[in-house]
């Protein structure tokens, strides 16, 4: 019975994996921006999901949780890359770069967002691209709806500032969503 | 637009590989794997509630049909079995207790090893069923062949005296890439017990281990860029009494720790050896 409950538990994460495979690269590019660290990232992800399992009460939460293990992954990344100081200005390029294989051109916002620190990054890429719940983001962030809304409002002015641009349009995106009160 | 809008529509650019599908199906092929051991592992210790018969009673039929070659000394030896069904070959040699006092102790132990191996051989099948069927629907030669399964058991001593054998079994799964699988089993033949690494050391042991690991951590990052270990919540805190480990020829002890436990994927498996030598006997 137990083996059963388990392995139906394991056929469900592989699905939430596969539902949200994309979701997972386009997360880890978002900090590490580049193809194979990212993979590596989605890779150690899975594996460490898995790994991790038995320690997941409640199955309606494992979206949340298995973003929450790619994003410390990440996380680990980054500080590793940094700490290692390795290839200090490809890694510096790339954060302001495009994309590696594609001529496309980015808006100065999202490049504003990728110079965010880390942890404002990761509430405004959950909010806005990934458009999550205020809810669902504290849970993966393991902190209260109100921490989030505060880090997702700094993380707006700060965009701000960067941006030097008119007031208008951070009122426009809020109003839009009508979310931070 | 929306300038948060049109952000969101750059993120949405980023290009996704096209091998992300393949790299994905495979992780949680090897994901649901390392849960399957991690769960054998926990049952290791767990003794069985009868005893039991000949060694090849434990084997499934199906794999009935192969070459029986008992070889090696001492206490440990091994069946020599291979087998090909289908997408899958498996080449193995498992190792075994030798029985000559026809105690329970050695038929415990080793339906515990052929269980391990077992539960291996029929995920692998499952696996190697799977991507056989895909690969005949597509009627594309090249992948069918590509699909198949090799599956390698073997062991190896770390270490044996007249009292203890400490042994770890390999299984090596190569389909596209190589997923590799150790068990490690030290036994008090004497003692007729299946030792943890609490058998082995004493309570107040425990943080001179911890603190070496932690260590060794420190130089092997110190001394070479590429050794990178987890620190975050996965970052190493403290060996626990389901710890894999070993007692390598000089009797030192081993610990060892699996792929993804406290370092990323790339650095595999990864061993710490105490520096001192513990009372095996």
């Amino acid at each position: 019975m137990l083996k059963l409950f388990q392995e139906r538990k394991k056929d469900k994460l592989a699905n939430l994996i596969k539902e949200n495979q994309v979701t997972l690269y386009r997360m880890a590019y978002s900090y590490v921006h580049n193809e194979e660290a990212a993979k590596d990232i989605v890779q150690d992800t899975i594996l460490q999901a898995y790994k991790k399992l038995d320690t997941l009460k409640e199955d309606n939460y494992m979206k949340t949780w298995l973003i929450r293990i790619l994003i410390n992954q990440s996380l680990d990344t980054l500080r590793r890359q940094k700490r290692k100081n390795e290839d200090t200005l490809e890694y510096q390029d790339n954060l302001s770069s495009t994309h590696d294989s594609s001529f496309y051109e980015y808006s100065d916002l999202y490049h504003a967002v990728n110079q965010l620190d880390d942890k404002i990054r990761t509430v405004i890429v959950l909010r806005y691209f990934e458009e999550m719940k205020f809810e669902e983001i504290a849970k993966i962030t393991d902190t209260n709806i109100n921490t989030v809304k505060s880090q997702v409002y700094k993380g707006l002015t700060l965009l701000k500032e960067n941006m030097q641009e008119e007031e208008k349009w951070i009122h426009c995106t809020e109003r839009n969503r009508t979310t931070i009160k | 637009m929306d300038p948060l809008h049109r952000a969101k529509q750059d993120y949405n650019q980023i290009n996704i590989p096209n091998d992300l599908d393949q790299l994905v199906d495979q992780s949680i092929r090897q994901g649901k794997a390392f849960h399957h051991k991690a769960t054998m592992n926990k049952g290791f210790k767990l003794a069985f509630t009868a005893c039991c018969g000949l060694i090849l009673f434990y084997f499934p039929n199906a794999y009935a049909s192969v070459n029986r070659n008992e070889t090696g000394s001492g206490i440990v030896r091994s069946w020599s079995l291979s087998s090909k069904e289908n997408s899958l070959s498996v080449s193995a040699n498992v190792p075994f207790i030798l029985n000559d006092e026809n105690d329970g102790f050695s038929d415990e132990i080793n339906r515990e090893i052929f269980e391990i191996i077992d539960n291996r051989i029929q995920l692998v099948k499952e696996a190697a069923l799977e991507s056989y069927t895909l690969a005949k629907a597509k009627a594309v030669p090249e992948e069918i062949e590509e699909a198949e399964h090799d599956l390698y058991i073997d062991y190896s001593i770390k270490y044996e005296s007249e009292n203890t054998v400490s042994f770890v079994i390999t299984i090596e799964d190569a389909y596209l890439s190589v997923e590799h699988f150790n068990y490690y089993t030290t036994i008090n033949i004497q003692d007729k017990k299946d030792l943890t690494l609490m058998d082995l050391i004493q309570e107040e042991q425990l943080e001179l281990i911890n603190q070496e690991i932690k260590n060794q951590i420190q130089q092997r990052e110190k001394e070479d860029e590429n050794n990178c270990f987890f620190h975050d919540e996965s970052e190493f805190k403290s060996i626990d009494e389901n710890q894999s480990f070993y007692i390598n020829e000089n009797k030192q002890l081993v610990i060892v720790f699996e792929r993804c436990e406290i370092a990323p994927n790339y650095m595999g498996e990864v061993e710490f050896i105490m520096p001192f030598e513990i009372p095996i006997n």
